[in-house]
Formats: C-alpha cells, sequence, structure tokens
C-alpha cells in the first residue's frame, strides 16, 4: 500500500493516545495475502465472494437437475448454445482486448491504453445484445422467470453474470478516465473475472444434459 | 500492492486461441453423438465439457488475472475452486445416469 | 478523554443503560406472561409488555450508537463535536420521544407494525432526532481528520436514517407490507448495523492492542464488504414463503447462508489482533465484551441465523419458537455486547478514572453471556418441538403451547438471572468506588 495514493492519511501509531506502541510491529502489508495478487487488494474480496456465489448457484443448478434430468433437458433445449458459444469467444476476445490495455498502460502509452479499453468495452456491450436477444426469445415464446426451476435458475444465474457485465463496463470506464496503472490492473481483474464466471456458466446450463 | 508484469502479447494471443478452439470444440462435443453404450454416450461429453470449461477457466485465471505470479497457496485455493465445480458438476451426471439405471 | 465535547456520550451512554434495564424488566413480565396467561392482563395486555420489550431495545441501542459516535467521533477526527448542545438537546428529544412512545402503548396507541410500532409524531420526531445527529456528526467529520473507522461509521448511521424511512410507508397488501418492513428491520441488523459494528470494533482493537492502524483498517474494509455483499440481498430469506416470487429462494439461500462469513470475519478479526498485539490493556472488561461480541455474534446471527435460513427448512420453522431464540441470542450477541464493550471501555475516561469494577463488570458479562445462551437452548429446542408438534404432525396451536410450558418456564429462570447480571453489568458501570486518596488523582495510562 505504500505510496499508493488510497491510504488513508493518518499516523501509523496513534495507539500511543492509549498504550505505548508495540515494538517490533513489523508491516506486513496487512492485507493477510491479498496484497500479492494484481489490482487493489479489495478487488479480490469482490472477486473471491463472487466466485463463492457463482460457485454455489452453479452446484445448487446441478443438484436440483438431479431431481429432474428430463424437465431439464426439456428445458434447456429452448436455450441457443450456439448464442451462448458466441457469447463465449466475444467475452475471450474481450479479455485479450483488457491484457492488451493493461500491457499499454505498463509501457506508459496511454492512449493506446484506452483504445484497447474501448474494444473491451465495446465487445462486452455486443455481449449484452446477444444475451437481450436471447432473453427476447424467451419472453416471446411465453418463457419467464416463473416457468420453471430451470428457468428460474437460467435467468438468475445468467441475468446476475449480465449485471456484472454492466457494472464491468462502468467500471472500465471509471478506469478509461483515470488510468494509472493500478487502476488499470483492478478494472480489468474484474472484467476478467466476469469472462471466468462465464466460460463456466455457460457449459453448465447451455451444454451438460 | 506488487508490482505485475503482465503477460506478452503473444502468449495472450496463444491463450485466446485456444481458449476459442476449445469453446468450438465443447460445443461440437454437445452436437455429435458419441458411440458406445448409453453409460459412455451421455457420461463422456459432460466429462469433456467440464475438462474444457476448466481448462479455459485456468487459462483465464493465470494468464489473464495473473495468477501466474501468485504464491502457490492462492493458485491452490483457485485449483480447489474449479476442482470442486467440476467434481459437483460431473458427479451430478453420475446421479442421474445411475438413478435412472 | 482528550477532547471536552466527548462528554456529551455520557447523556447517552446513561440513557442507553436506563433504557436497557427497562427492557430486561419488561422481558422478564413477558417471560412471566408465557407461564401465568393472565398475568397483568388487566393492567398491561401481552402485546403492550412486549412492544416496550422490543423498542426499548432498539432505541437503547441507538442511543448506545450515537453516545459510541460521539465518544469515538472527537478522537478518531481530532477535533471537537460540532455543536455539543444540539447533541444533548438530540439526547432529550429522542428519550422524549422514547416516553412518549411508552405512554402511548399503555394507552393502546400504535401502529401495529413490530418493531415499528410508534405513531406517526413519533416516527416523526425519531427522524428529526437523527437529522440532528447526522448534522452534527457530519460536520464534525468534515472538519477533522478523515479516518476509515469515522467514515464507516458515519455511512452506517446515514444509512440507518435513510432505510427507516420505508417505516413510513406502509402498503395495505400484507406481502408488500412484510417486504418494506424488511428493508428496515433485515437491512439494518445485516446491513448497515454490522457496519456500525466492525467500525466501533476496530476503533476498540487499535484502543486495546496496539496494532497499527493501518493493519486494522484493511480489515475493516474487509469486513464492510463482506457485510454489504452478504447482507443486501441476504434479505431473501425473509422473502421465502410470505407471497413474494419464487426466485427469492434461490436468492435467500445462497446469499443468506454467505451471511455467516462477515461474523466469521470479526470473531478471527478480534482475537488476531488480540494475539498480535500481545498487549496488556489495563480495561480487561472492555476487551472481554469485545471479543465476547464478535463470539456470540458469530452464534446467535451466523449459526442460529443459518439454522432456519434456507427456504426448505425455513418453510416449517417459520415464525416458531426457533425465530425467537435466534432473535434473543443475535441482539445480545451482536449488538448489546457491541454497546456494553464500548460504554465499558468509555466510562473511566470519561470520568476520569482507572477502569474501575472490572471484577464485578466481568462477573456479570459471563452471568448473563451464560444465562442467554441457557435462554437460547430452551427456546431453541421448545422451538423444534413445536416445529414437529405444530407444523409436521397438525397439532393445534394452542395445544403445543402446552406441551412445550416446561421450556418457557426454564425461560422465565433464564430471564431471571440475565436480569441478575444486567443489574451487576449496570451497577459496575454506573456507580463508581470512592477514589482512594492516595491515587485520586491517577488516571488511565498515557492519558
Ligand atoms: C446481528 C444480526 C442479526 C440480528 C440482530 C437478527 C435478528 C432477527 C430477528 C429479531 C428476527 C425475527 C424477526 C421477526 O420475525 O420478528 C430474525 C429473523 C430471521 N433471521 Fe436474523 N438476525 C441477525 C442475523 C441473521 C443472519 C446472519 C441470518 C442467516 C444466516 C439470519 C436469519 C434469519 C431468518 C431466516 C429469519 C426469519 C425467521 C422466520 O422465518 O421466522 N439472521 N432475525
Ligand atoms: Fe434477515
Amino acid at each position: 500500500m505504500k505510496g499508493d495514493k488510497n491510504t488513508v492519511d493518518c499516523p501509523v501509531r496513534d495507539v500511543a493516545v492509549d498504550i505505548a506502541a508495540p515494538e517490533g510491529d513489523e508491516d506486513t502489508g496487512g492485507w493477510g495475502g491479498l496484497e500479492f495478487l494484481p489490482g487493489h487488494p479489495l478487488i479480490w474480496v469482490l472477486i473471491l465472494s463472487e466466485l463463492v456465489v457463482f460457485g454455489a448457484f452453479l452446484l445448487v443448478f446441478s443438484a436440483v437437475r438431479i431431481m429432474d434430468p428430463a424437465g431439464f433437458a426439456a428445458d434447456q433445449l429452448h436455450l441457443s448454445p450456439l448464442a451462448g458459444g458466441i457469447n463465449t469467444i466475444i467475452l475471450l476476445t474481450s479479455g485479450l482486448c483488457a491484457v492488451f490495455a493493461m500491457r499499454a498502460v505498463e509501457h506508459g502509452k496511454l492512449l493506446s491504453c484506452r483504445v484497447w479499453l474501448g474494444a473491451t468495452a465495446l465487445l462486452g456491450l455486443v455481449f449484452l445484445i446477444v444475451k437481450l436477444l436471447e432473453y427476447g426469445a424467451k419472453i416471446d415464446a411465453g418463457i419467464t422467470i416463473d416457468t420453471s426451476t430451470f428457468f428460474t435458475l437460467y435467468f438468475l444465474i445468467t441475468g446476475f453474470h449480465a449485471l456484472h457485465v454492466v457494472l464491468g463496463l462502468g467500471i472500465l470506464c471509471v478506469v478509461g478516465i483515470w488510468p494509472s496503472r493500478i487502476n488499470i490492473e483492478t478494472g480489468t481483474a474484474f472484467w476478467h473475472m466476469v469472462d471466468l464466471i462465464w466460460v463456466l456458466v455457460f457449459p453448465v446450463i447451455y451444454l451438460v444434459r | 500492492m506488487m508490482e505485475h508484469k503482465t503477460v506478452s502479447a503473444r502468449t495472450a494471443t496463444w491463450v485466446w486461441g485456444v481458449a476459442s478452439t476449445a469453446t468450438i470444440l465443447a460445443l461440437a462435443a454437445t452436437f455429435e453423438q458419441v458411440p458406445g453404450g448409453a453409460l459412455i454416450a451421455r457420461f463422456l461429453p459432460v466429462v469433456i465439457i467440464m475438462a474444457v470449461a476448466s481448462t479455459k477457466a485456468w487459462l483465464i485465471l493465470r494468464f489473464y488475472l495473473g495468477l501466474r505470479n501468485a504464491q502457490g497457496s492462492w493458485t491452490g485455493l483457485f485449483a480447489a475452486f474449479l476442482i470442486v465445480i467440476v467434481v459437483g458438476v460431473v458427479f451430478a451426471q453420475a446421479a442421474i445416469i445411475l438413478i435412472d439405471q | 478523554m482528550k477532547y471536552q465535547s466527548q462528554k456529551v456520550a455520557l447523556y447517552y451512554i446513561y440513557g442507553a443503560l436506563t433504557l436497557f434495564a427497562a427492557q430486561i424488566v419488561f422481558g422478564v413480565v413477558a417471560g412471566t406472561v408465557y407461564v401465568f396467561p393472565n398475568f397483568l392482563s388487566e393492567v398491561l395486555p401481552f402485546n403492550v409488555i412486549r412492544m416496550i420489550h422490543t423498542n426499548a431495545l432498539i432505541v437503547w441501542l441507538l442511543m448506545g450508537y450515537f453516545g459510541a459516535a460521539y465518544y469515538l467521533l472527537p478522537e478518531e477526527c481530532e477535533t471537537e463535536i460540532h455543536s455539543p448542545k444540539l447533541a444533548i438537546i438530540q439526547f432529550w428529544l429522542f428519550m422524549a420521544a422514547a416516553l412518549a412512545a411508552v405512554v402511548c402503548y399503555i394507552l393502546g396507541i400504535h401502529e401495529g407494525r413490530e418493531f415499528l410500532e410508534q405513531p406517526l409524531p413519533i416516527k416523526v420526531a425519531i427522524v428529526v432526532v437523527a437529522l440532528i445527529f447526522l448534522y452534527n456528526s457530519t460536520l464534525t467529520l468534515l472538519k477533522g481528520r478523515k479516518t476509515a473507522i469515522s467514515n464507516v461509521l458515519i455511512v452506517g448511521l446515514w444509512f440507518v436514517a435513510l432505510l427507516f424511512l420505508f417505516a413510513f410507508y406502509n402498503p395495505a397488501n400484507l406481502s408488500l407490507d412484510k417486504m418494506y418492513w424488511w428493508y428496515v428491520i433485515h437491512l439494518w441488523v445485516e446491513g448497515v448495523w454490522e457496519l456500525i459494528m466492525a467500525s466501533i470494533l476496530a476503533f476498540l482493537m487499535i484502543k486495546m492492542t496496539g496494532v497499527d492502524r493501518e493493519v486494522i483498517e484493511k480489515w475493516l474494509y474487509v469486513m464492510v464488504s463482506l457485510s454489504l455483499f452478504t447482507g443486501i440481498l441476504g434479505t431473501g430469506h425473509h422473502y421465502l414463503w410470505i407471497g413474494t416470487p419464487g426466485y427469492w429462494q434461490w436468492i435467500g439461500n445462497v446469499f443468506s447462508t454467505l451471511e455467516i462469513v462477515p461474523f466469521f470475519a470479526m470473531v478471527v478479526f478480534c482475537f488476531y489482533m488480540v494475539w498480535k498485539g500481545g498487549r496488556e490493556h489495563p480495561n480487561k472488561a472492555a476487551l472481554l465484551w469485545a471479543l465476547g461480541c464478535s463470539v456470540m455474534a458469530f452464534f446467535g446471527a451466523g449459526v442460529w441465523g443459518f439454522m432456519h435460513t434456507i427456504s426448505s427448512i425455513n418453510y416449517y420453522s417459520h415464525g416458531t419458537q426457533i425465530t425467537a431464540a435466534h432473535g434473543h441470542l443475535a441482539f445480545y450477541g451482536a449488538y448489546v455486547m457491541l454497546n456494553l464493550a464500548i460504554f465499558t471501555y468509555a466510562l473511566p475516561y470519561l470520568r476520569g478514572r482507572a477502569p474501575y469494577n472490572q471484577q464485578l463488570n466481568m462477573w456479570g458479562f459471563w452471568i448473563t453471556t451464560s444465562a442467554m445462551a441457557f435462554m437460547t437452548f430452551t427456546l431453541t429446542f421448545a422451538g423444534i418441538v413445536q416445529v414437529h408438534l405444530q407444523r409436521v404432525l397438525g397439532m393445534a396451536y394452542m395445544e403445543v403451547q402446552d406441551q412445550i410450558a416446561l421450556f418457557y418456564w426454564m425461560r422465565l429462570g433464564a430471564g431471571v438471572v440475565v436480569l441478575i447480571g444486567v443489574t451487576l453489568i449496570i451497577w459496575s458501570l454506573v456507580v463508581v468506588p470512592r477514589a482512594r486518596p492516595a491515587t485520586g488523582a491517577v488516571r488511565q495510562t498515557g492519558k
């Protein structure tokens, strides 16, 4: 955290008010290891929490499928693996652009960084459009979140994920405006997490049958 | 926060190529009829799909999220996460097949 | 005590302790009605007793937070309170509103929505109290040093006030009524009150363990992130069977299960800091309360909450004595103990004395905490029997109540012991022994 602008400006040994400061209390960074990961440590609290939540949802989905495999298989026929597959490749490509943005800022090329971030975000938008088309098709077919357990979980899981894409677009914008190294690293870490979750969500919901 | 080395453009592009190809393969696996008895035909595709998924996830973790620079304990934690999901999904499939028979 | 204006905290602490005593007395009376159904029924019906019991709890906890804020803000911000006079006015207005509410309840005037029974004018008065507080504390914060602790605390208190606004909206549709009701109740205790809890614990840890502020603030950020991440959508565990759409079950199950994590993090935080600091702080009782708070909150909120948070279990347990068991231990462990920790820590400074009555205070801790744990067990067993007889076998409600009468007797016993323990605690905090002549001027270390 040393040298980070975000550090709160406070004296280190406020404790002296109460009792003498402890001797030999080395500053280990205090993030319990999170500081060894790229980006701001707090983004990793979020990433880990998200992975737990989506992981739990995917396990719940699989467990509930045991109860009604035929129903799940029938409902799954309404999904388009092709649309999901295209979206996977879109997100992977978008992630690649984010890596390039990171490399650009490392070399101090701000313009190039912003262009790559723009490409990242643009692909994110395309992902959302495909997603909306999919949802639209469901709704046209009279399918809603209340139709069946399969579709409740489908809409919840992919919907939560899509919300993260929206949030990620916002984060990309913010770090694009203030493209410090740590900001870009933090923002792209979030974006890669969204990517990572999708490559797990897609096969479990669209493909496994 | 430590300084991290981002992957080279070459490696990143390779990772992207592998992951994208794997996606297409996994899609194909779901459409192809696997020869063999009902058991294999229903079990094998799921194993392949999940193997592909976890490979992609692993690539993203290591190269895009930069985990390859982190200590082993972090690598272990994320590996454990992926294993739990893969095992969960594969076991569910196994349970479905066993109940059917 | 470094800043004169910290003294206003004394009003709040004494006020809170007064209402605390009232809360426990009415709790014991309510427990008595469970075993002698006609006890006081002519004078004070059960619903009024219960309202006073629960409202006194909420009001004194809030009063404690205000006191804690007025105590710790000057030290954190390194400046005097913006207006101590306003703080005192705020206190009396709050106290008057609380007493007016009690009078109204006794006269049978209330809005009949659990915890939010206050008649409309009193609700408005509460908002005014909150506005005065927010004005006073935010200006203090703005003119002084900004620390993670004071920021988190004040953000928490802002949201306490904002969420209370949902108390003014009471749709006729019962499902909607409950939906908004939980915006206040759940998002308070499992959302923003956790911010208050984490920041006060962090303050106590900085003061008592000697661990670097830098380290403690990082923990604070992590704990707060986890609380909000799990707690906000965790509201879903109240939307399982009340007529809300079915998808809430999945959201509620997943997120509310994870609500254990921030409570667990607070336990790890407190113990790790104490271990890392390795310092003997003279105020042992305050440290005991702080550590105890994290542990009992973990059990009461985390473990006892998880017990009935999964929709398929809650289907049976909803609104039974299992809920009561959880409600008691969670409120006691998390927020009662939190307030007692900061009171125990602050009072010696506020009164310019070395920590006093430590033994008595710690006896109070053990007696009250054990009795609360016992009460929780009896209510849990009562709840399990109740669920089986009533929800599984379909016996009539009142028939089942007869079957679990023994548990209600034990609960009353536990309540009486709690009353004794609380008496010791309040005595130990309020009645300062006369200073010995030789050490008359001695104050707490380093001051
Ligand atoms: C310190 C934090 C907490 C406090 C003070 C608290 C307090 C309460 C209270 C008073 C009630 C009863 C409300 C009523 O119906 O009148 C309640 C209900 C409930 N609480 Fe908590 N709680 C806390 C944390 C938690 C946590 C972390 C969980 C889950 C892991 C949880 C799960 C539940 C559930 C499922 C109910 C509904 C019970 C029912 O359906 O009857 N609570 N809580
Ligand atoms: Fe709740």
